[in-house]
């Protein structure tokens, strides 16, 4: 028992750290490339008040980029700290792009921050101006390797290529099919340009209420211009892209759509629900959809269209992923998680086998381990008894232990939604009261972008938890359980170091909100 | 050019602002605090508990079997 509370308070510990971490990342993400364009336009036309308006908003990056700088690092010690079970099973596989990461990425933008922050009087115009730019594209590219090492939590296609059945751990054999995975493509994109909208919204935001004062009028109406073109474009592809993650979503991780929208007993021409609120019952006490609703709105097919690309295309519910659905090829939990401890009996043999220097028994059990236990040579897929070792740690467990809980991740999901359908709103409002020449007297749309600025990191907090929340109870889909992965250690000591870095991510806000509200007041040096 | 990059650095930070020198303090206090007070001092991991790799492969192995005898130690 004592072990199951220590899972929830270190993952607790995880999601406040990622959360306080993601206050700052998609931040850094979207205003390093916003001060390149200012200062793309500084260059080209050689006015000082496109230099004032570059260094006033590289001044807000560079507030951001110090305080949000090495919060990532601590999720880097809890894997090994709280998660070491995990880190034993996938850490070469998972920990090869964060090291990536931590060579290239963070010493490009290393390098490239002391040049862009220090370089104005020490660098040619055109050095410094390219030095911003790699500083954006330094930043991207440490997301990009964070998404690919959750993309392989997510969806780790092929995890059994990579297994070392002696010391039972995953192990690099192919660094570019990790790369190449779809779901981490589709993840990076969708969360760099969430970080993108999210830094238009607050430059935005910042504009609108400076001409709510009557303060920095024609410094405000510039920026405001490059952020709603910026903000207008990233947000579209925001829901574009977003689309196909929940298209890639629906097809890998089907718990977490069925969780998302509240779909219990799955159909041909699904909808998405609208407006609702679920009563998050266990499945087995749910016999039709509409019987796990306080009320709903729904709009008929639309899942099915997003998620399988068909008008009328089956999506499973989580009565089917449970119970199974032979009609569409769906196993019953029971029988995975039967073939699952059968894996986990094959290797339990294998390890005492080599224990004894019994090699016939080795190899027997090496060959039950990866024997095929489903295939289809048409479609060229096979499945074998290793690649549902994770289900196995199911067996005779309550089945609704298999997927997560519906509330919160329909709640996170569409609330993420509803935020980027209204920043797409509001962006296009935006661009055309910019275009007009109309923005710098449209008290209520400045109203509005000033209200809007905390939205983004809300969206992008939901966003997370739908990601992270909707793939439990699995820190590796399919692979390894989340109550597996952590480290056997005494349930004080996560609690003590929650409460530590809860203190010290409390005191670290406060002092990165007091420096933006300073500076903000203050507001830009030269402009008028 | 090694003594350029080293003036840069240090005129860099020279001429840090009020602000500029506030952020660096914040930065090290805090690095100071997670890495050093926190992490090195307050987070136990099993490699400190358990010193011998062979015997923590074998932990994590009894783990992913289902033999694991060190949840049900912790759970007594």
């Amino acid at each position: 028992m004592d072990h199951m509370s220590m899972i929830e308070w270190a993952r607790a510990q995880f999601a406040m750290t990622a959360l306080f971490h993601f206050f700052f990342v998609p931040f850094t993400l979207g205003m390093s490339f916003i001060v390149a364009f200012f200062e793309t336009i500084y260059v080209k036309t050689g006015k000082q008040e496109w230099k004032n308006i570059t260094q006033f908003w590289q001044l807000i990056f560079a507030i951001n980029f110090a305080l949000g700088l090495s919060t990532g690092i601590i999720h880097e010690f809890e894997f090994g700290t709280n998660w070491s079970t995990y880190s034993w099973m996938v850490g070469d596989l998972f920990g090869a792009p964060l090291a990536v990461e931590g060579i290239i990425a963070f010493f490009m933008e290393a390098t490239f921050a002391a040049i862009s922050f220090f370089g104005w009087k020490r660098v040619s115009k055109g050095v410094h101006l390219a030095s911003s730019w790699l500083l954006g594209i330094g930043s991207n590219l440490s997301a990009l390797w964070i998404l690919i090492a959750n993309g392989f939590m997510q969806h780790p296609s092929n995890a059994f290529e990579n297994f070392n059945i002696d010391n039972s751990r995953l192990e690099m054999t192919n660094f570019w099919q990790l790369i190449a995975q779809p779901v981490a493509q589709v993840k990076f994109l969708h969360v760099v340009s969430a970080g993108y909208t999210l830094a238009s919204i607050f430059v935005l935001g910042i504009s609108a209420f400076y001409l709510l004062r009557g303060k920095h009028v024609e410094f405000a109406k510039k920026s405001a211009a490059v952020a709603a073109a910026f903000g207008l474009i990233s947000s579209i592809f925001l829901a574009v892209i977003g689309d196909d993650h929940a298209y890639e979503v629906t097809n890998t991780q089907p718990t977490k759509i069925a969780a998302a929208e509240g779909l219990y007993v799955g159909k041909k021409g699904a909808p998405i629900v609208a407006v609702g609120w679920p009563k998050d019952l266990k499945a087995a006490d749910v016999q039709t959809n509409d019987q796990a609703w306080a009320f709903k709105i729904e709009i008929p097919h639309l899942l099915s269209i997003l998620g399988k690309h068909g008008v009328n295309a089956y999506v499973p519910g989580l009565k089917d992923l449970i119970d199974g659905n032979k009609k569409y090829g769906i196993w019953p939990l029971s029988k995975l998680a039967e073939v699952g401890q059968e894996a986990r009996t094959d290797l339990k043999a294998y390890h005492e086998a080599k224990a004894a220097g019994d090699t016939a028994a080795m190899q027997k059990a090496k060959a039950d381990f990866y024997s095929v236990v489903w295939s289809d040579p048409k479609l060229g897929l096979k499945l074998r008894k290793c690649d549902l070792i994770g289900y196995g740690f199911f067996k005779g467990k309550n089945p609704d232990l298999i997927h997560p809980p519906v509330l919160p991740v329909f709640i996170s999901f569409h609330t993420m939604v509803a935020l980027g359908f209204w920043f797409i709103l509001l962006f296009i409002w935006a661009w055309i009261a910019v275009v007009k020449g109309s923005f710098a007297n449209s008290t209520l749309l400045q109203k509005l972008a000033v209200l809007s600025v905390p939205l983004p990191w809300i969206g992008t907090s939901f966003g997370w938890m739908t990601a992270e929340i909707g793939r439990q109870p699995w820190t590796v889909f399919g692979v390894l359980p989340t109550a597996e992965s952590a480290t056997p250690i005494a349930l004080a000591n996560v609690q003590a170091t929650f409460f530590m870095f809860l203190t010290a991510f409390v005191i670290l806000g406060i002092a990165e909100l007091k420096i933006l509200f300073t500076v903000v007041k203050h507001g830009p040096k030269g402009a008028h | 050019m090694f003594k350029r990059i080293l003036f840069f650095y240090i005129d860099g930070f020279k001429n840090l602002s009020d602000l500029g020198r506030k952020l660096w303090v914040i930065i090290l206090i805090k690095l100071v605090v997670i890495f050093v007070v926190i992490r090195a001092f307050l987070m136990p991991t099993l490699n400190r508990e358990v010193k011998n790799p062979q015997v923590r492969q074998q932990l994590y192995i009894n783990q992913i079997t289902g033999t694991s005898t060190v949840k049900k130690k912790k759970e007594e």
